[in-house]
């Protein structure tokens, strides 16, 4: 499934939005693959999910280490 | 210059056990190498210049912590692997356009921990999708170039420039200038569409820092006696270290007693707001002796951060008396060892009063600024914790015991480290 998410608020007060799949899948959008996609939340953009996993959702667990422990592995 | 001769046309390979680790090479030149294979010069500390005319790739780690390593000639190079530049202070990367039908250079991560201030990249001409995990953790890069043929879609959009002073508002990314109305608003990007620029306009000025005035008006400011009403604790100000632009705030005004024994104060106490470098021991020889005023990190600091100063700045600074706590190697304590400094590292009692019993007795503190713990923790140069990343671990000049200093956690709570241990880096200094 396809999620969607209140992302931030740019410096000008435009809302953003990001989506992503809820189980670590491509989505696509006119045939380009998104691990996620950050958009203005007016934005009229449609995205499907892949049956693809992308490879961050299997990280191995050095890089995770490295993500947690800054970079110094 | 070391005696290290090489003739191979790939340097080092992934057995670390074949690479030059650790060595006390300087300059490394070398026409007909063509790549630099994995850990290659991984901690070579004194390596200061590479000069690799032919190489086109770097592996994992090749130049990872070559903290020294400033002049980088790789004209060929179109990509690397995952922290091959890591912590190294070059100004500015600049990657060739790869070769037809090779997107290897987009190897996920693969500017991972560059503290280039400049990442100059052009991406090959085959080239669907920018892994946006690319451009992440840039803890130094002010200026991101990306010379786009055409719009290219970015994969992971919330990793794209995140941990990065262009994140936290104060950089710019710059594309060809057709290009500039479309990437605005293009999914991913538009996250920092107010600061997407035609490359015609680079360099754009850095903005951000809550100090407009120069330099030289700050210290005109401070002769006049009006630096303390036109300025407040916490402004902060850019300051220009050999290749780095780092992040400086004021933490007070009036308070740290001048080293010349005239009973008088320096005007403006100034510490990075983040912190710098992120593996650096205190001593490799993990031994306590001679405390502070002798410690290899006092020397560090003064060699990396305030020999290459803005001289308009470095003219300006001040010499300070510290006060450190210190432990003999045999264990025998001096709660308040005097020193008179340029630059420094903070002690435990400035940061955090006498908490925990580890700070000193003695000494000026900077507790009013920094109240509460969390307001300890120290990001990247000019991150914070709107990047969503953690803090540092960084280093006092504190020494706990006859083996160990205190540090600032990843929450700023204490931890007694072992003297050869890596840390990060914060500094302050006085005008």
């Amino acid at each position: 499934m396809v999620i969607t998410e209140f992302y931030t608020v740019r410096s000008d007060g435009a809302r953003l939005v990001r989506r992503y799949s809820d189980q670590g899948y491509y989505i696509e959008r006119d045939g380009i693959l998104y691990d996620e996609a950050i958009d203005l939340e007016t934005s009229p953009y449609v995205y499907t999910e892949t049956d693809t996993k992308h490879p961050r959702a299997d990280l191995p667990i050095e890089e995770v280490l490295s993500i947690i422990l800054g970079g110094e592995t | 210059m070391s005696e290290f001769v090489n003739t191979k046309d790939v340097i080092g390979n992934q057995n670390t056990l074949d690479s030059i680790l650790n060595q006390t090479i300087t300059d490394f030149a070398d026409e007909d190498v063509t790549g630099i294979a994995g850990y290659t010069f991984t901690a070579c500390r004194d390596l200061r210049s590479v000069s690799i005319p032919n190489v086109t790739f770097l592996k994992n780690y090749a130049f990872q912590n070559c903290y020294q390593l400033s002049d980088y000639y790789a004209p060929k190079m179109y990509g690397s692997e995952a922290y091959g530049l890591q912590s190294v202070d070059i100004n500015t990367i600049k990657f060739a356009t790869p070769p037809t039908n090779n997107n290897s250079g987009l190897g996920s991560r693969f500017t991972n921990y560059f503290t280039a201030y400049v990442i100059d990249y052009t991406p090959g001409d085959k080239v669907t999708t920018l892994n946006g995990e690319a451009f992440r953790y840039l803890f130094n890069c002010f200026h991101l170039i990306l010379r786009l043929p055409s719009v290219i879609a970015l994969g992971t959009a919330t990793s794209f420039c995140q941990w990065s002073p262009i994140h936290e508002g104060y950089g710019w990314i710059y594309v060809p200038d057709n290009l500039v109305d479309t990437v605005k608003t293009t999914t991913g990007y538009l996250t920092y569409a107010n600061q997407i620029v035609g490359i015609s306009q680079y360099p754009k000025a850095i903005t951000g820092d809550t100090i407009t005035d120069t330099w030289e008006q700050i210290f005109a400011a401070e002769e006049d006696g009006t630096y303390s009403t036109k300025y407040s604790v916490g402004d902060t100000k850019f300051l220009t270290i050999r290749n780095q632009l780092v992040l400086m705030e004021i933490v007070a005004f009036d308070r740290d007693l001048l080293s010349d024994d005239s009973g008088r104060t320096a005007k403006i106490t100034w510490m990075t707001r983040g912190c710098h470098q992120y593996s650096q021991y205190n001593r490799h020889s993990n031994s306590t002796l001679g405390g502070w005023p002798q410690s290899e990190i006092k020397q560090h600091i003064i060699e990396r951060y305030l020999e290459p100063m803005d001289a308009t700045v470095k003219s300006h600074i001040k010499q300070v008396r510290k006060y450190s706590r210190y432990y003999t190697p045999d264990g025998v304590e001096t709660k308040n060892l005097p020193s008179d400094d340029y630059i420094w590292i903070p002690s435990w009692r400035e940061m955090a009063g006498n908490t925990n019993s580890a700070g000193e007795t003695k000494g000026v503190t900077y507790t009013d600024y920094y109240s509460t713990q969390a307001s300890r923790k120290k990001y990247p140069n000019a991150c914070t914790a709107s990047s969503s990343y953690q803090a540092y671990n960084y280093m006092t000049r504190t020494i706990t015991s006859a083996t160990k200093y205190a540090t600032f956690t990843a929450t700023a709570g204490q931890e007694n480290r072992a003297m050869k241990d890596n840390l990060a880096v914060v500094f302050g200094f006085c005008t």
